[in-house]
C-alpha cells in the first residue's frame, strides 16, 4: 500500500518510507473490506494483482484463512485431544493488501503458530490471538509493508470481531466495519453515508442479515474496483459464523446509468459503422483461448 | 510565477516558431511528468482504410476520474488522429492541427470541396514528427505517442488509393507501419495483431480483432476500461469515429471460482 499522500496524487517521489513497496515488488493494491452481521462477518476482496501497471493476476485470492474449524479438526484429530474440540471454534481470515510476498508470508507465519499451540498445547486459536500473532510480528519487522484485515468468528468472545491492522503493527478492533487497501479511500464516504463507524454505542450492529451483508460488501467493492485502478476483477467474499464459512463471489454489475463503463456488462451499440461481413470468431477471437495451465 | 495568455490560445504554444531561443520561456513551466494520461491506441490497416481504437478513460494516476474522454478525433475530412498519454497535450495537439486544418480551407485557391486542399494523412505526421521534436529539443515536449491515420495524396492533391498509419511519440520518433499499438498495447496488443493480420482485412474482421485485443488490454492493463471507441478513414466515407460503447469481459472461467486460499483445498494465493 502506497503512503498516504501518494494515494490522492499521481504517484510523486515517495520518501523512502518504511512500509513502502520496494522497487520491483509486486503490490496487491487493492480494495478489501469486512464487516459484522448479527451472528458473524463477511469479508470481502477484489482480484487484482498488479506489477508497474500491469495486472499480473486478475483472479487473485486476497482472502487467507489461517483458522479453519473444519481443517482444524482434522489436525486435532487424535485421541490426545479429544475434548478439545467440544468448545466452539473459530474461524479466521485474513484479508491481505500491501506487498504480496510478506502478506503471503505473515499469513503462512502466522498459520503455522496457530496450529503448533494447537498441537502443543492443546488450546484453539481464535481470531484475536491471530491479531496479537500479527502485531507482535509487524512490530518486530518495520520493513513488511502489509495493511491487513484479521476478521473472523471468534469462539472465545462469542461474536464476530473485526480487527484491522496497519503496517507498523497498530491494531484496532473495528465495532462494524472496517475498509483497507488503495480502493478504500474512495468507498470511505459511501460507508460512512450507509453506516455510521461509531454510532451512538448502539447495542444492535447496523447490519442485520447475512443478506444484507453480502449485499453491501459486493455493492462497496464494486464502487471502488470502478474507481481505483489498482483493483479490479470480480469480488471474491466469506460468509463467516460460528458454524464455518461460505464462499460467495459476484462480477460487480454497472448501475445501469450506461455510459460510465462499468468494468464489466455489456450491450455493443455502435451506430457508426455497422461491419461489412459479419467477423469470423475463429479467424479473430484471440481472448478466448484458456487461460495458461488451465 | 505570473499567468500570461499567449496571443493565438493554447494552439500557438505548440509552434515551433512561436517559443524563444533560448528554450524555456520566462514565466511558464516545463512538463516534467504527465497528471491526466490516456493509455494505449491501437491501429490497423484493412481493405479499403485504416481503423483506429481506444478505450474512453483518462485516470489521474491510479485513479480512473475520467470515464469519458475521446482519444480519437479527425483533423480533416481524411485524416485521424489518436493519442495515448498526457491528454492537455493531446487537446493542444487537436486545436493546433485543426487550426492549420481551418487555414488551410479559409486561404486555398478553391473554395470547392472537391479541389481537396486538405493536408494528407502523410503530411499530418511529418509536421507532427517536426513539432515533437522541436518541443523535445527545448526540454519540455508534448507528452503523447500519437497514431496518424487516414489516405495518402496523389500529385494533384486528389487522394490516393493507399491507406496510411503511422506513429509519432513525445521525442519526435516518426514511423510508418501496418499495425500499430501505442503504451500497453505494443507489449499486449501487438504481437496478437501481427499473428492475425492480413492485407485484405474486410472492415468487420478488423474491428473484432481490435476489440478483442482491447477486451484483454482491459483484462490486464491498470489503466484501461472496457469502454471504447472506433474510429475508421476510408476513401468514399472520409473519418468516422463511433459513439463510445461498452465491450463484454469474461470472468467464468471454472479455474477462477475455485476458492483459493482456504486451507484443505491448494491452499493458492
Amino acid at each position: 500500500m502506497r503512503t498516504f499522500a501518494a494515494l490522492f496524487l499521481p504517484p510523486l517521489l515517495l520518501a523512502a518510507a518504511a512500509a513502502a513497496l520496494r522497487p520491483g515488488e509486486v503490490s496487491m493494491g487493492t480494495t478489501i473490506l469486512a464487516v459484522r452481521f448479527e451472528g458473524g462477518v463477511v469479508v470481502g476482496a477484489d482480484t487484482r494483482t498488479s506489477v508497474s501497471g500491469y495486472v499480473s493476476n486478475r483472479h487473485a485470492a486476497k482472502l487467507t484463512f489461517v483458522l479453519d474449524r473444519e481443517v482444524d479438526e482434522y489436525v486435532a484429530s487424535s485421541e490426545q485431544l479429544e475434548g478439545v474440540m467440544e468448545e466452539g471454534a473459530s474461524t479466521c481470515v485474513l484479508c491481505r493488501s500491501g506487498s504480496a510476498a510478506d502478506t503471503q508470508r505473515l499469513a503462512s507465519v502466522v498459520r503455522s503458530e496457530l496450529v503448533s499451540r494447537q498441537l502443543l498445547y492443546q488450546i484453539r486459536g481464535t481470531v484475536s490471538h491471530a491479531a496479537a500473532l500479527l502485531r507482535n510480528l509487524l512490530v518486530s519487522n518495520e520493513d513488511l509493508s502489509a495493511s491487513l484485515i484479521c476478521a473472523g468468528y471468534d469462539h472465545e468472545l462469542g461474536r464476530g470481531v473485526i480487527y484491522s491492522i496497519a503496517p507498523g503493527g497498530t491494531v484496532f478492533e473495528e465495532r462494524s466495519w472496517a475498509a483497507g487497501g488503495s480502493g478504500s479511500s474512495y468507498i470511505l464516504g459511501h460507508l460512512d453515508s450507509l453506516y455510521p463507524k461509531d454510532g451512538n454505542n448502539k447495542k444492535e450492529l447496523p447490519l442485520r442479515t447475512e443478506e444484507e451483508a453480502v449485499e453491501f460488501v459486493a455493492t462497496a467493492l464494486g464502487l471502488a474496483m470502478e474507481r481505483d485502478g489498482s483493483s479490479g476483477g470480480f469480488v471474491r467474499m466469506y460468509v463467516i459464523d460460528r458454524r464455518g464459512r461460505r464462499f460467495e463471489s459476484r462480477r460487480p454489475m454497472g448501475d445501469g446509468k450506461g455510459g460510465q463503463g462499468e468494468r464489466g456488462r455489456i450491450q455493443p451499440s455502435m451506430k457508426a459503422f455497422a461491419p461489412a461481413i459479419t467477423p469470423t470468431k475463429a479467424a479473430t477471437d484471440v481472448s478466448r483461448r484458456s487461460p495458461a495451465g488451465q | 510565477m505570473s499567468l500570461t495568455l499567449q496571443p493565438g490560445g493554447s494552439a500557438s504554444r505548440a509552434l515551433p516558431a512561436a517559443s524563444t531561443r533560448s528554450g524555456v520561456v520566462a514565466g511558464t513551466q516545463q512538463t516534467t511528468r504527465p497528471i491526466t494520461t490516456g493509455t494505449s491506441v491501437l491501429g490497423i490497416k484493412y481493405r479499403g482504410g485504416v481503423m483506429l481504437a481506444a478505450d474512453t478513460l483518462c485516470s489521474y494516476g491510479s485513479l480512473a476520474k475520467y470515464k469519458d474522454c475521446r482519444r480519437l478525433t479527425g483533423v480533416n475530412s481524411r485524416t485521424l488522429i489518436g493519442a495515448s498519454g498526457e491528454y492537455s497535450d493531446l487537446q493542444t495537439i487537436s486545436d493546433l492541427l485543426r487550426r492549420n486544418a481551418l487555414e488551410d480551407r479559409c486561404t486555398a485557391d478553391s473554395l470547392y470541396e472537391e479541389d481537396n486542399n486538405e493536408e494528407c494523412a502523410g503530411e499530418v505526421w511529418s509536421y507532427l514528427r517536426a513539432v515533437m521534436y522541436n518541443r523535445r529539443n527545448k526540454m519540455n515536449p508534448l507528452w503523447n505517442d500519437v497514431v496518424v491515420a487516414g489516405f495518402q495524396q496523389n500529385a494533384d492533391g486528389t487522394t490516393s488509393d493507399s491507406p496510411f498509419l503511422g506513429v509519432v511519440d513525445k521525442i519526435g520518433t516518426a514511423y510508418e507501419d501496418d499495425i500499430l499499438a501505442t503504451g500497453f498495447g505494443g507489449y499486449i496488443a501487438l504481437p496478437l495483431m501481427r499473428e492475425k493480420y492480413r492485407p485484405d482485412m474486410e472492415e468487420g474482421e478488423a474491428r473484432a480483432l481490435l476489440e478483442d485485443c482491447l477486451r484483454i488490454l482491459f483484462y490486464r492493463d491498470c489503466r484501461a476500461l472496457n469502454r471504447v471507441q472506433i474510429a475508421k478513414v476510408t476513401q468514399e466515407g472520409g473519418v468516422l469515429v463511433s459513439d463510445p460503447y461498452e465491450l463484454d469481459t469474461f470472468w467464468d472461467y471454472k479455474g477462477f471460482q475455485t476458492n483459493k486460499g482456504e486451507l484443505g483445498t491448494d491452499g493458492g494465493w
